[in-house]
């Protein structure tokens, strides 16, 4: 079975006003479990939009997006927030880590919904650390780390959950060539681990990249090959 | 947790102090000693000497 | 109801925010001490009051000319004495002797039990005689002479709010100071055994004798329990101050959902949070907030009121004289405090879950690009 299916898909923004504005048109794709997938496309084309319906963040206007048999399209906010919770992990371009705490705390963050002891999730959070090489900054503010550290504290904090799909949108943007390859190091953690991940980017070092299983581009919200 | 455990028993310690100082008060005591002057003086006016107008102004009904 | 780890990770935030949260909770603390503090020192005021007025007598008369106290006769004393229902009026003399040297009124009250050459004094009078260096005799002057009497006793320090400035001595020397004849009183105590008639003989009393004012022990009781002005004065200031303590508090409360947090709010609902989990974490840090500043702003007006006698504030109500003598009675009214609770922590925490909540569900794909 596929992993993820997206048929049909619309995405309308300020669909009831004048400047009605189509992000999205008739996407249809599907990715198999254990893929590396990337995104790419020009600015504007639909990327980040695209991911965002895919992670359950928003509504797609019309379609279907099917995650593990589940149809995510439609589910109410308690729902989402688990789907959310439990098989997405997100990695932002920004980082959107919570200033103010330290790696640490930022990473447990989803941990904090659960019932797990603070043993459990001190191992949960020791293994996503080790995965995203950042365990020897674990009590250091986030503010204080490089943009690299901010990366992998995200990337960590992705993980830490176990999710099966990581979502990942320009996540080499903000960093420089070395530590956009490192990211790329670490995706072949995840082809190991079975994530299946999908990468919004127009970085061209992803193309260079051997771990990279497919790449799907958009232009102008609909998918050209 | 620690932090609000820590609250919680600052709160207790601090709240112990009220109620101790207000179960050692003596309330049947003094009520004691009132009633005694109020009956001496048969007609209780508060002993407000208030010299300056403005005292009684500024808390009591006129 | 929460979860532990949730209460945990909302103790974790809390603290990262604590400069937010720190001016939230010093402004509520403020307030809430500000008007616990008065609280406590007028209930303490008027609970000794009330207690005092349960033994007062059932009607007081007072005469008046032209709009001032004035004296009352034997015959007005007997006139009542005769009306049906009464079973006794008694003659009462006091006043009030100015001390001109210390510019204080003493409230001379008359006690037959003192003998003729004593009194006994409260307080507030003993402090002011003291400073003329009048320590175990006064001398009292009026138009018959000087009248010379021995400090026999000080009152009770505890019942200062009534005998703070009250010399109790013979009812003669009254007479003598204040210049009533012997069938002179300036005041009719009545009794009226059947308290359903206090009303109508009052009403009576004023037919009989038009320039008196006649006062029922319900009235006393009541003006005592009405003692405070709340429409004016100190109550007034207080409520201005509090209620723009009050919106500073609530703007504050405000902003604790806007800006950064808005971010964080939508951050957080990205990595799995539900709209009722943010809801909950702010709710919890809140709440804690409002808790511990209201555990607090009570606890500081109660050491403040009656273990260290309410400094700066006890002269307002009791004025600089009576100011330093009067030990407050602790009394705790939990009714009102309950109030003050409910009507300031529930707006306390409406106006940041509301806020949390409109962004919680407002689409979070924006805010975490
Ligand atoms: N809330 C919105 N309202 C209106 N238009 C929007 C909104 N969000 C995105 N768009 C539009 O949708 C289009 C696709 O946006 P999207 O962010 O998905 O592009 P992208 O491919 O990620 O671009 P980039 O490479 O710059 O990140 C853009 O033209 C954008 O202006
Ligand atoms: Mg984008």
């Amino acid at each position: 079975m596929k992993q993820i299916t997206v048929s049909n898909v619309d995405k309308i923004y300020n669909s009831t006003k004048e400047n009605a504005f189509y992000a999205l048109k008739q996407i249809s794709f599907e990715i198999e479990a254990g893929e590396i997938v990337i995104l790419k496309g020009v600015s504007g084309s639909g990327k980040s939009t695209l991911l965002s319906l895919i992670g359950g963040l928003s509504k797609p206007s019309s379609g279907d997006i099917i995650v593990e048999g589940e149809t995510i399209a439609k589910l109410p906010d308690r729902l989402a927030s688990l789907y959310r919770y439990e098989r997405v992990g997100f990695i932002f371009q920004s980082f959107n880590l919570l200033n103010g705490l330290n790696v640490y705390q930022n990473v447990t963050a989803p941990l904090m919904l659960s019932e797990w002891s603070a043993s459990q999730r001190e191992e949960k959070i020791d293994r996503a650390l080790q995965i995203a090489n950042i365990a020897h900054k674990k009590k250091q503010k986030v503010s204080d780390l490089s943009g690299g550290e901010k990366q992998r504290c995200a990337i960590a904090r992705a993980l830490v959950m176990d999710p099966p799909i990581i979502l990942a949108d320009e996540p080499t943007a903000n960093l420089d060539t070395h530590n956009s390859l490192m990211f790329i190091e670490i995706l072949k953690t995840f082809k190991a681990m079975g994530k299946t991940v999908l990468i919004a980017t127009h970085d061209v070092l992803f193309e260079e990249s051997d771990v990279i299983d497919r790449c799907i581009r958009m232009k102008d919200g609909e998918i050209v090959s | 947790m620690k932090t609000l455990r820590f609250t919680a028993l600052f709160f207790a310690l601090a709240y112990a102090i009220v109620l101790m100082h207000y179960l050692s008060f003596d309330h049947r005591g003094k009520e004691k000693k009132i009633e005694e002057s109020a009956l001496r003086m048969k007609y209780v006016e508060p002993s407000f000497c208030f010299k300056e107008k403005e005292y009684k102004e500024f808390a009591y009904v006129q | 109801m929460f979860s532990k780890n949730l209460i945990e990770y909302a103790v974790i935030l809390l603290f990262k925010d604590r400069a937010d949260h720190l001016f939230s909770f010093i402004i509520f603390t403020f307030i809430v001490s500000l008007l616990s503090a008065v609280l406590f020192v007028s209930d303490a005021i008027r609970s000794d009051l009330v207690d005092a007025a349960k033994f007062g007598p059932d009607i007081v008369v007072e005469n008046t000319l032209a709009g001032r106290a004035y004296k009352l006769n034997e015959e007005d004393r007997e006139s009542i004495a005769d009306l049906a229902g009464v079973s006794a009026v008694e003659g009462d003399v006091e006043g009030y002797y100015y001390f001109s040297q210390q510019r204080v009124w003493f409230h001379l009250i008359g006690d037959s039990s003192l003998s003729l050459r004593e009194m006994s004094i409260g307080e507030g009078v003993k402090e002011a005689m003291k400073v003329w260096h009048y320590d175990d005799a006064f001398n009292f002057f009026s138009t018959q002479g000087k009248i010379t009497l021995k400090m026999l006793k000080t009152e009770s320090k505890q019942t200062n709010v009534l005998s703070n400035d009250v010399i109790f001595m013979h009812p003669a020397n009254v007479r003598a100071i204040l210049g009533f004849k012997v069938d002179e009183y300036s005041k009719l105590l009545v009794t009226v055994p059947n308290p359903n008639e206090v009303g109508d003989i009052t009403l009576k009393i004023v037919q009989l004798l038009p320039t008196v004012k006649a006062t029922s022990k319900e009235d006393i009781q009541a003006s005592y329990r009405h003692l405070f002005y709340y429409k004016g004065g100190i109550f007034m200031i207080l409520y201005w101050v509090c209620t723009v303590a009050f919106l500073i508090l609530l703007k504050n409360q405000i902003s604790l959902a806007y800006g950064e947090k808005k971010k964080e709010i939508a951050i957080l609902r990205s990595i799995g949070y539900a709209i009722k989990d943010i809801i909950a974490l702010k709710f919890i840090q809140n709440a804690l907030v409002a808790f511990s500043a209201f555990l607090l702003g009570v606890w500081i007006a109660y050491m403040y009121v009656f273990i260290f006698q309410a400094p700066l504030l006890r002269a307002i109500f009791l004025g600089s004289q009576l100011g330093r003598s009067v030990e407050f009675t602790p009394i705790v009214d939990l009714n009102l405090l309950f109030l003050l609770f409910v009507f300031s922590v529930i707006p306390f925490l409406a106006f940041v879950i509301i806020p949390s909540w409109k962004i919680a569900i407002a689409d979070m794909s924006e805010a975490v690009r």
